[in-house]
């Protein structure tokens, strides 16, 4: 369980720090979210080539601990930002204690029901995302392995072009806990923290000069996320029935933060520095489904052209670049690969 | 298009009463906001986002990528780009803060309330349950670990598995827990067997036909009378303990297993295993398309990854395909002996259609020249026989020759098709693969008469375009299971002519089968 701290807590606090750091910003919640992404996108970096060439998924998870490590190390030594905890304000007035009482109280609520509830429909789709992991610790292959008997499968390109899995095959081999404790228990907690991290965000975005109004957006998007179960694909299903699959990780945390994050960076003039954020997200964006990849390029493409509108000018194509470049050389190594295994292109 | 539009939009909805809450809150957004930024972030870019998917120009990119079986799954999948919570609670509290004291107080809970009233929870669904454990994993999964880890420490150090089917509320955790187990869980026939094991009137022929076909040696049954005692009547099935409300059934699996895949690319494809439970005599005709070539590796290796004889009916990419593939992509599975059709080169290229898929042939070619797998590359004569592993007959009755150039030189990437019989005691297999014109058909019916006649057919260029019912042949072979290698799309397309050869032999008292499971088993040369 420690070690499920340092993942989620620790890593994501520390690379934050370094990130906030390199792109001159004051340290704040928003960099938090930046260390989780920028966790998994490291790994998803690390991740393909190792894939690609069927090196031993001990071998992956050296090789990115030594870079996290690395990392973290270099937060604590060679940041001159001073650390320090967030900003986080507590309610003054008497009207605030009464929307920051039932943000609590649902808060809660939901955590209760992270913890010791499940859905007992779940389908291939958690089969998939929790057997592969299982099956990639106790082959050491990475994503290689048929998920209905665990014999070696190879490479396929539509499942082994993601490194959602394998990410929770690391996070349970580094930590001892078992993979659907990980995945049903671990990050059904921890996803649905920092999605709300999240929403914080977006409420402090559009409500910067009102505490009141922040924990009144809080309050409705917490009823809107437990009472908007409208469908199996809601938001309030993802989140609250299945938050460890990549989907919705996807959905609840990624999409919502890297919308906040492109109006804010394409919204101002171009900055080198926003160059390295820019791609923290597009990259954490594209190690969850293939079909994800496909959001983010037309999440990309729709912040462009709304930003564009606004500016009344184009965003800088440097931005858009980077936003879009996780996304292209992962669907032509999709292609290269379905070339290499199929001699043509499989969907 | 438009109905695609409208049931796509009732899907993602349910009721409605949130998509009034999101339009509501967006119009709010639309004539309260004053932040540009914040309209744009939110409001626009909702709506560009909503353009992009209720869009002709979309839909059909989207139609050339993404699967059809799936495809409204998929689509529904752009909504997750709609920040549906996050419009509603800037909408409301832009609302909310119209007013001002208490009132705003009321307004605000006022609101939530009737949120609350329109909305569903999953909390409240039937399927949300208290879970028993952490892993959130039922008890019975543990229970059943308990129950095998003898057999299931045996398979470990034997790097097999332990087979067992269960009911699908166990099936999705039982390899999360135990990597030991296999299953034959699927996405096309996983229902159909999970149901049966919990059904009041189990079809025992299908539940068999899957064990033998997955190699599952365990079933795990509801142990209530009225589902059991039908296994328990059947000489195939043996009650050896009860893990929790479930009887542990033992399956008797039959020397040889006859397996037809049903081919990966949703498109058709030949592929069929014959494998000998006893000594793990493995023999595989074709393997289908290239598409097909992981998923028949790792059932390979699942079998000890040697191919004592895979026979290559002719060298379509539909049947060579996944030959190729695993040939050139994977460097642990062996074979013993390919036998193959000696088509010429040069009267193939010269003769050879647009669909002949000349590339495959080429790459088999260079395959078989290099040899690096294969210690054997044998090509076939016409009447020659084989016997394998003491048990299998085959008798080939056609190959390429001057036979085929001479009857058959119209399509000679189809006709020179390997078709033999393939005989284990009393059960026989015509096998046809896609040579399937009416001269060839006449050619084999004169030279070999009865001896055509078989249990199983396997029927010509999987049903389309096939020998026609006027020359016979079907009455000369009368079998009595048909098995057409053909995806839904083929057995009922308007443009094949695979239904009416199916309704003729239906309507002669013959099972037909197609690709309407995963896969289809036989057991063969059993009494």
């Amino acid at each position: 369980m420690i070690m499920m701290l340092i993942h989620l807590v620790v890593v994501p606090l520390l690379l934050g720090r370094l990130i906030a750091y390199v792109s001159g910003d004051k340290w704040g919640l928003v960099h938090i979210v930046y260390g989780l992404l920028s966790g998994m996108a490291i790994f998803f970096v690390v991740y393909i080539p190792l894939m690609a060439f069927e090196a031993s998924f001990t071998v992956l998870c050296v090789v990115y601990s030594v870079i996290i490590l690395a990392l973290c190390a270099m937060s604590l030594i060679k940041s001159p930002v001073p650390l320090k905890a967030p900003e986080i304000r507590l309610p003054q007035w008497r009207t605030e204690w009464v929307y920051f009482g039932i943000f609590v109280v649902l808060a809660v609520l939901q955590l209760y029901f992270a913890i010791f509830y499940t859905a007992t429909n779940q389908t291939y789709d958690d089969y998939e995302y929790v057997v592969s992991a299982v099956d990639t610790i106790t082959s050491d292959r990475i994503n290689a392995s048929y998920s209905l008997d665990g014999t070696y499968r190879g490479v396929i390109p539509k499942s082994s072009m993601n490194s959602w899995s394998t990410y929770t095959a690391y996070l349970a081999k580094t930590s001892g806990l078992s993979v659907p404790v990980v995945c049903h228990t671990v990050l059904s907690v921890a996803f649905l923290v920092f999605a709300y991290i999240v929403f914080y965000l977006i409420a402090s975005f559009l409500f910067l000069d009102s505490e009141e109004n922040r924990l009144i957006f809080m309050d409705i998007v917490s009823i809107a996320v437990i009472f908007g179960s409208y469908s199996h694909n809601a938001i309030s299903f993802r989140l609250l029935a299945t938050a460890w699959q990549g989907k919705a990780v996807l959905a609840a945390v990624v999409i919502p933060f890297a919308i906040l994050e492109m109006a804010r960076i394409f919204s101002e003039n171009y900055e080198k520095k926003q160059l390295l954020l820019l791609l923290i997200i597009s990259l954490s964006g594209v190690t969850f489904t293939m079909l994800g990849t496909g959001l983010m390029l037309i999440l990309c493409a729709s912040m462009y052209i709304v930003m564009s509108l606004y500016r009344k000018k184009s965003v800088s194509l440097k931005y858009v670049a980077v936003c879009i470049l996780p996304a292209l050389v992962q669907v032509m190594m999709y292609v290269l690969l379905s070339y290499k295994i199929y001699g043509g292109l499989v969907t | 298009m438009f109905s695609f539009f409208k049931t796509l939009t009732e899907t993602l909805w349910g009721d409605f009463g949130y998509c009034v809450f999101f339009f509501m809150s967006l119009a709010i957004i639309f004539a309260m906001a004053t932040d540009k930024i914040k309209r744009t972030a939110f409001l626009w870019y909702t709506v560009l986002i909503f353009a992009f998917i209720y869009n002709p120009v979309m839909l059909w990119v989207a139609r050339k990528f993404l699967y059809e079986d799936m495809f409204t799954s998929y689509y529904l999948k752009l909504f997750n780009l709609v920040p549906v919570v996050v419009v509603i609670g800037y909408g409301l509290v832009l609302l909310i803060n119209t007013q001002t004291g208490v009132k705003k107080i009321l307004i605000a809970v006022g609101l939530m309330g009737v949120m609350v009233i329109c909305g569903h929870t999953v909390y409240r669904e039937l399927w949300f349950q208290k879970a028993d454990n952490l892993a959130k994993v039922p008890q019975e999964i543990y229970q059943l670990q308990d129950f095998f880890s003898k057999e299931l420490k045996q398979a470990k150090a034997d790097d097999d598995r332990v087979g067992i089917m269960v009911p699908l509320d166990y099936s999705v955790y039982l390899r999360q827990i135990e990597p030991g187990f296999k299953q034959q869980y699927s996405r096309y026939d996983w229902q159909h067997t999970s149901d049966y094991l919990i059904s009041k009137e189990p079809d025992i022929d299908y539940v068999y036909e899957t064990a033998i076909g997955y190699d599952m040696d365990y079933a795990m049954v509801s142990a209530s009378a009225s589902t059991v005692k039908p296994y328990n009547r059947d000489d195939r099935f043996k009650t050896i303990g009860t893990v929790g409300n479930y009887a542990i059934l033992k399956v008797d699996q039959p020397k040889w297993v006859l397996m037809q895949y049903q081919d990966e690319s949703n498109d058709q494809g030949n592929c069929y295993f014959l494998k000998n439970n006893e000594d793990g005599t493995l023999i595989v005709i074709d393997g289908g398309t290239a598409k097909n070539g992981p998923s028949i590796a790792s059932d390979i290796r699942a079998m000890g990854a040697h191919v004592d004889a895979w026979i290559i009916t002719h060298y379509h990419q539909d049947h060579v395909g996944a030959f190729n593939y695993i040939m050139t992509e994977c460097d642990d599975i062996t074979v013993d002996v390919v036998y193959d059709t000696p088509l010429d080169r040069d009267y193939f290229l010269e003769k050879a259609y647009e669909w002949d898929d000349v590339d495959y042939f080429l790459a088999y070619e260079k395959i078989a020249k290099e040899q690096k797998y294969v210690s054997e590359y044998h090509h076939v004569t016409r009447g020659e026989e084989i016997t394998i592993d003491n048990d299998v007959n085959i008798k080939f009755f056609n190959t390429y020759d001057d036979k085929t150039i001479e009857n058959g030189w119209d399509d000679i990437g189809n006709t020179c098709s390997l078709v033999f019989k393939l005989q284990i005691g009393e059960d026989d297999l015509l096998f046809m693969s896609d040579c399937h014109t009416e001269k060839m058909a006449q050619l084999m019916m004169d030279m070999y008469g009865d001896e055509l006649s078989a249990k199983y057919l396997q029927v010509a260029h999987h049903g389309n375009n096939s020998i026609p019912t006027n020359t016979g042949f079907y009455e000369l072979v009368d079998p009595e299971v048909a098995i057409f290698d053909a995806p839904e799309w083929l057995m009922t397309g308007e443009d094949y002519t695979a239904k009416d050869l199916s309704k003729y032999l239906r309507k002669n008292d013959v099972d037909v089968v197609w690709y309407d499971r995963w896969r289809h088993s036989w057991p063969m040369g059993e009494e």
